[in-house]
This record gives structure tokens, sequence and C-alpha cells, in this order.
């Protein structure tokens, strides 16, 4: 088991998985204030657990609105 | 005008095939009827079945769908008569020339959502837009989408309708950069920024050709947040970089030995297109090179446009003639400015330039 911060998400589907990439924004050690996108992890679901997946973050961040008001 | 012109017949006829076949897709949404019919073939799910099964019967489809049979029937007829499906002895199967479109879906798909977009701008403002154009500018719904006063603040409005315009701009230039490599050669730069580079997209595509190549975006902070979640995926994305920033308030970073515009200087007033000239001619490394990347003044004298340049047709006040910008950088002292010309679903020009 391991945990990991990541600040940057993307998915892309095909007709037989749905494909989560997972990073983190970097800082440029060539030019000041340039930001780059990092890949940590790229998670393939099939689209059956890609919706289970997306069904129980919405209702997660449903809640976390209601309480906390939209993440921005 | 000193440019060099170069515009050969090889590259106005590589539209038919290879890397500017995508051109294919305007064939299938040269009308509304054509475009509605094939939009609602998509979202029926009956491109995807055909796909998949090949062919199908009337009725296998109809049952499949949950379409009735007179509804099935006109859709399929407008279907058949744009050349997407083709029909015999009650069996429906995809048309060949319709499944090359289908190579480049993306497209298809991107211009047939941003042409129904535009049809309410056209049909009820259109005489607005020939007439009073900072009216039309103040009520149309496709001045409303690009927005760039959205691109600042990371609302999740704003983030929803950054990201929808994005994905029409992204899509159009994956596609577009092809011609613009075949017109200019990218082989020689190290380092190169793309001023109001959106998601990146441009410098994916030149990436991902030349493996020598990184580069960074300058471009409005949301724009920047948006192009990093769009290049994650990307092998290449690791060597494009986002600047947050303005060009419009803030001067452009050194050590560029390309400094490029690609269907942005359209966007502004001829005195900002000028600064923003200015400032890459000012911040480009000696030797390097200015590159303008812009569709050319529409020409419809000869031929009405078709439904899928709608879209293009309301920003017809914002195309220069090309050499409006090659007497801008010979004016900032850049030297061997070099014009070539591409027709694509309207003309294009690339025009080069390098600083001495």
């Amino acid at each position: 088991m391991t945990s990991a911060y990541c600040n940057l998400a993307a998915a892309t589907a095909t007709r037989d998985s749905v494909a989560v990439h997972l990073g983190v924004t970097q800082k440029s050690e060539r030019e000041p204030g340039e930001v780059k996108p990092e890949l940590l992890h790229r998670i393939l679901l099939a689209p059956r657990t890609a919706k289970h997946l997306h069904q129980i973050i919405g209702t997660l961040l449903g809640e976390y609105e209601a309480q906390r008001g939209g993440p921005g | 005008m000193a440019a060099t012109a170069v515009n050969t017949l090889e590259e106005r006829a590589l539209g038919a095939k290879g890397e500017l076949g995508f051109l294919t897709v305007d064939r299938f949404i040269s009308s509304m009827v054509d475009a509605r019919a094939l939009k609602t073939a998509l979202e029926l799910g009956l491109i995807d079945r055909l796909l998949a099964q090949r062919s199908g019967s009337v009725e296998a489809l109809g049952r499949a769908l949950g379409v009735d049979a007179p509804g099935l029937r006109l859709l399929l007829d407008l279907l058949a008569a744009n050349g997407v499906v083709e029909e015999r002895a009650g069996d429906v199967r995809l048309g060949k020339g319709f499944l090359d479109a289908l190579l480049y879906r993306d497209l298809l798909e991107v211009k047939l959502d941003f042409a129904g977009f535009s049809i309410n701008d056209f049909a009820d403002l259109f005489t607005a837009l020939i007439k009073e154009p900072h009216g039309f500018a103040e009520r149309a719904r496709m001045f409303q989408l690009f927005d760039y006063r959205r691109c600042s603040e990371p609302s999740r409005e704003n983030y929803a309708q950054v990201r929808a315009w994005m994905r029409i701009t992204s899509t159009l230039t994956r596609y577009e950069a092809r011609a613009c490599m075949h017109l200019h050669d990218f082989s020689s730069y190290r380092r190169a920024l793309d001023v109001g580079g959106n998601s990146g997209e441009f410098l994916l595509q030149l990436c991902r050709r030349h493996s020598q190549l990184t580069g960074a975006v300058l471009d409005l902070p949301l724009v920047c947040e948006i192009g990093m979640e769009h290049l994650l995926p990307e092998p290449e994305g690791s060597r494009i970089g986002f600047l947050k920033g303005d060009v419009r308030a803030d001067p452009l970073p050194p050590g560029y030995d390309l400094i490029s515009f690609k269907s942005m200087l359209h966007d502004w007033p001829a005195a900002d297109a000028e600064r923003f000239l200015a400032k890459a001619a000012h911040a480009l490394a000696p030797g390097g090179t200015l590159l303008i990347f812009e569709r050319s003044p529409l020409r419809v004298r000869e031929a009405t446009p078709p439904f899928s340049l709608v879209p293009t047709l309301l920003f017809f006040r914002s195309y220069r003639a090309p050499a409006e910008y090659a007497a801008r950088v010979e004016a900032l002292g850049l030297r061997d400015v070099v014009l070539r010309e591409i027709e694509l679903d309207t003309g294009f020009f690339v025009l080069s330039a390098k600083k001495g």
C-alpha cells in the first residue's frame, strides 16, 4: 500500500478501458516561473470500475461542497 | 513587401491523402442538415454500432437504438444522401469515404459541435455581424464562449467554460500543426516558446516530431492549469513547460530560439498584435526565428462556404493578410522573411523571420 500526493489529473478512454493519469506540477530548473506536468501514476480501469469510481467521487465531492463550498 | 513567397502546387495537392487527410471530415459537414443528421447518428450510437458490427439490418438497428421505423428511415436516408451510410437490400453499413473520415473522429466531432454552437449566432445576428460588429460581439454566444476574462480565476464555472473552448482549439491545432510542419522545417530548433500556446497542443505536435525540441507555453493562468492536465498523459509532456502570464502586461522570457504565435494574433487588435510581435523580437535569441501561423482572410466569392466553416465566418473580421504581418516583422528589424501558404479548410499561412 502506497500513498501519493497529486495535483494534476486527466483521463482517457478506449473501448475496453479508462486510463486515469495522476501527476504533479514540477518547477522547471531552467526557467523561473515555468512549471511542467509530471506523470506519477497511470491507472487502468475497466469501464464498469471507472463508472463506480465516478459515482463515488461525485458523491464525496457533493458532500464536501455541501459542507465547505466548491474546491475552486 | 520583401517577403519571399513560397507556395507550390505540391503543397496545395497534399489535401487529398497523407498527412492532410483529415480535411476529409469537412465533406460530411457541408450543410446544416447533413451535420445534424450525423450528430444524431453519433448521439444514438448508430455509428458505433455499425463500426462494431460492420453492418446491420434496418429492423435490428431500429430495435437496438430504440427508434421507430419512420424515424430511422428518415435518418438513414439523410445519412445515405451524405455518404455516411450505404444501404443494400435492407443491410446498412458505413460508407467507405466516411470510414476514412472516422480516422479523425475527434476532429469530426469537434467541428460538428463547433458549427452547431454557431448556428444561433449566424441565424439571428448575421445582420449585426455585417453592420454592427461591436453589437454582435456583445451579444454572440461565440464571444461569450471565448471570453478570456475567465482565464485568470480558477472557479468551477470558469474551469468548465475555458475547458470547453480549449477542447475545440486543441483539436483543431492537433491537425493544423501538420500543415505547419509541412511548410516549415523545425529540425534545427532547441527551445521554443509558444505565446498564447493554449493547451500546449501545438508544441506537443512539434516535440513529437522533433526529439531535440523542448518548449514552453506562455498563457493565462487557468489555460496553463488545463494545459498541464492535457499534456499529463503524453510522453512529450515532460518536455513542455507552462509560464503563467499575460503577454499584454508581461515581457517575454529570453533564451528561446523559436517564438511562435499559432492562431493567436488574430484574436487581438492590430496595436496589441504589434506589441506582442515587438516583445517577441526583443526576447528572441540572436539568430532565432519568429513564426506566425494563421488563417488567411476568408475568400468566399468563388463558392458558398460549407456549414463547417460557419464558426470561422463569425470571426471573418479577425483574419489579417500575411503582408500586414510581414511588414510589421520587417519594421522590427527581423530578416529573411519567408511566407508559405497552404489550403486547408480555408487558406492558412506560415510566416517566419530571423533575428539578425
